[in-house]
């Protein structure tokens, strides 16, 4: 059962109210299960909430009823579960936050989110056999990409499969991007040129679920080398009757050929100009700045990328961009650079038109898998490099978060600040962890160079000792 | 450098909204401290009544810090005021005058040295004025640090503001009652490498700015905020 909480004045009334209305149908409620789905329509998986891992779509369900993409059968027993008083396992990251702290879950946050809330009474008084349309969806149609970033796998970049069909698991003592994992988790992706039962089963349940939503979301893969992804966009386009309440969302590394980054924005313009959405964010990734990003995003060409962030903001009047920078031992000794390279476009490209108050925005997570690659690995000689880093956020801060003013708002520092906070935390068996994590973060990079014809001494000349030190490191 | 017209000013919060920075003003004012300014006041807006005396570098509440003031005959003086905690009365206001002779043009180095439950120092150029005291400084825990005024509160009458006007062209804020020696290599040649025995809460000597904020140099992130007053009147804290 959840522990009953030590309240505070600063507690918000909108989550203190949505708790006790969730714990008021069981302890394990959770609005998500039902208003949100991320869909991975290349393995054909999905989950409801980032959380819980995802589980196979099944094709039978599918043909039948599209909307099982989402309305799974197995997901309908984790709705039953929690509308009769339990708590599902898969959701455990929300047990261990309610059962140790006397902070709020992300069920609470994610319950209270405009996409969930007013669907309350809904959802807590239909049977839990019921299919419905989530308002928060995001999609992968394919996993083609261009890119094989240092971190990511190839379930989600056809160029990271290529290099694992062709040379293997990288040598770190978890067999890193071995296929093995996809193979047993039924998590293979189908090629691009495949028949994809999902995604036909998608077009068919778009026109009843795009009236629905409030909020799109297209991911990858690298969304803009996807048809799919521009047939939504002409779905928008030419629908006579658009859902001017949906917030539309892209994906994009905008390191993709310049006539699918020209494509993408005539769409978009034609979609803005017209107001046939209520907003439209790009959501692009850069981890740090220069040849050291291009390293940790193999694919990337920075200057490119620069010159396309460039063209979409002065192209895009309206359109805001996000960069999701994933955070990692890389990143650290040149972040500052990013951070004044963001601070310039929310100079140049500030207007009040903006369909948010700042043309851009810099998204810090922290690097959390693979172990290997996270600020952790780093020696705690860094740890004041990261601080600075949320100082510089700190200075070029705004006084309020307002379309006048121009700079890093609160979030954008305290996302930095935690992943100092993280990095100097300890905990029982960290040191013998981050051990392994060197070894194989020298045995990573060492087959890296090899396999890329990179060459980390010479892109990382700050890290060059660290390396050496990694590669020296025995079991 | 920083100009004030008298109604501009600057301030570091008691305690830091971010959490980025590494020290924070409560703590400074627990313990030994040093203010430093190099400044350019414009004397003839400088009066003899409290309202009308100008306010370079001050602690807010019982206002702690160096002030100007002119003394009933004409003359322009560097004051220090600070409030001590004691039996009876309960708190008294200390007033050091610095003594300093100086030309109405120059450019002026003052320091305010705290030794705790020691002393109070007032420098300014190579003139020197201490007094002795054991008592303790009335807490400043919950007081904000300003610059170019002796307090910008959204909530505090106007007498009691003592806005500057004048330049500013050095700062620097140290936990630690720093030397004489010390204090002239912050106003002469201070190097980044200094940070490692004069202990600051904040240092600009080059005024790198946005907006709304100059750069702390001494890399505690406590940068110094442009004052701000938001739409319901009250001081934006960011």
């Amino acid at each position: 059962m959840a522990k009953k909480k030590v309240r505070t004045n600063y507690d918000n009334p909108i989550y203190v109210d949505m708790e006790k209305k969730l714990n008021d149908i069981g302890p394990g409620m959770c609005l998500a299960k039902w208003t949100q789905v991320t869909l991975q329509l290349q393995t054909g998986h999905n989950h409801s909430c980032h959380h819980p891992r995802t589980h196979k779509i099944s094709e039978n369900e599918i043909k039948r009823n599209p909307s099982a993409l989402h309305n799974t059968r197995y997901k309908k027993q984790r709705r039953r579960e929690m509308l009769t008083g339990k708590r599902p396992v898969e959701c455990d990251y929300c047990w261990g936050v309610e059962d140790t702290s006397d902070r709020f879950s992300d069920r609470v946050f994610k319950s209270a989110e405009s996409w969930s809330k007013p669907h309350f009474e809904q959802i807590t008084t239909s049977d839990w056999r019921e299919d419905i349309n989530p308002r928060y969806v995001e999609v992968a149609f394919s996993n083609a990409c261009n890119f094989k970033c240092s971190y990511c796998a190839p379930a989600f970049s056809t160029t990271w499969m290529q290099e694992i069909e062709r040379h293997g698991a990288y040598p770190t003592t978890d067999k890193f991007n071995s296929l093995e994992h996809n193979k047993a988790e039924n998590k293979m992706p189908i090629l691009q040129k495949e028949h994809n039962p999902y995604t036909e089963a998608f077009w068919k349940w778009w026109p009843d679920l795009y009236r629905d939503l409030h909020t799109f979301r297209i991911t990858g893969g690298e969304p803009l080398l996807s048809n799919d992804t521009f047939k939504v966009l002409d779905y928008i386009i030419d629908e006579p009757n658009p859902n001017r309440n949906l917030n539309l969302a892209i994906n994009s590394n905008l390191g993709i050929p310049d006539n699918l980054v020209d494509k993408m924005i005539e769409k978009l313009k034609r979609i803005e100009d017209e107001e046939r959405v209520k907003e439209m964010v790009i959501f692009t990734s850069v981890d740090t700045w220069g040849e050291q990003s291009e390293y940790i995003r193999n694919g990337l060409e920075f200057n490119r990328f620069w010159d396309n962030v460039n063209k979409v903001m002065s192209s895009l009047d309206r359109v805001v961009l996000t960069f999701m920078s994933t955070y990692n031992a890389l990143s650290v000794p040149n972040y500052q650079k990013l951070i004044h390279g963001i601070y310039d476009l929310k100079e140049s490209y500030a207007s009040p038109d903006r369909y948010w108050n700042s043309a851009t925005f810099l998204d810090s997570s922290y690097l959390r898998y693979p172990t290997h690659q996270t600020v952790q690995v780093l020696p705690d000689i860094w740890n004041q490099e990261i601080l600075r880093q949320a100082q510089l956020l700190d200075f070029l801060a705004v006084p309020e978060f307002a379309s006048d003013n121009i700079g890093y708002s609160d979030i954008e520092i305290q996302k930095v600040k935690r992943i100092y906070d993280w990095k100097t935390a300890d905990w029982e068996g960290k040191e013998q962890q981050v051990k392994v994590q060197r070894y194989n973060f020298g045995k990573y990079f060492k087959e890296h160079d090899k396999r890329r014809g990179t060459d980390f001494c010479s892109t990382f000349p700050e890290l060059e000792e660290f390396y050496k030190q990694c590669l020296e490191i025995r079991l | 450098m920083l100009s004030f017209n008298g109604s501009n000013s600057y301030f570091i919060p008691n305690v830091h909204k971010n959490s980025v920075g590494t020290k924070n003003l409560n703590e400074v004012v627990k313990d030994d401290f040093t203010f430093s300014v190099r400044v350019k006041p414009n004397w003839s807006r400088c009066g003899q009544n409290h309202h009308d005396s100008l306010g370079v570098i001050s602690l807010n509440g019982m206002d702690l810090g160096i002030f100007l003031r002119k003394d009933e005959q004409g003359n322009y003086n560097i004051n220090a005021e600070f409030w001590v905690d004691q039996k009876s009365p309960k708190v008294k206001l200390v007033q050091l005058v610095s003594g300093a002779d100086f030309e109405l043009d120059e450019w002026l180095n003052i320091s305010l040295v705290f030794k705790k439950n020691k002393s109070m120092t007032l420098i300014c150029n190579s003139s020197m004025n201490r007094i002795s005291f054991e008592d303790d400084l009335v807490d400043y825990g919950s007081a904000w640090l300003w610059i170019g005024c002796a307090n910008n509160r959204w909530n505090v009458d106007g007498a009691l503001w003592r806005n500057y006007i004048g330049k500013i062209k050095r700062i620097g804020v140290f936990n630690k009652a720093l030397s004489k020696k010390e204090i002239n290599k912050f106003f002469e040649n201070y190097e980044t490498k200094d940070n490692e025995t004069t202990y600051p809460f904040f240092i600009t000597t080059k005024f790198r700015r946005t907006r709304y904020k100059i750069f702390d140099e001494s890399y505690t992130g406590n940068h110094l905020c442009k004052n701000i007053y938001n739409t319901d009147g009250r001081n934006l804290m960011f």
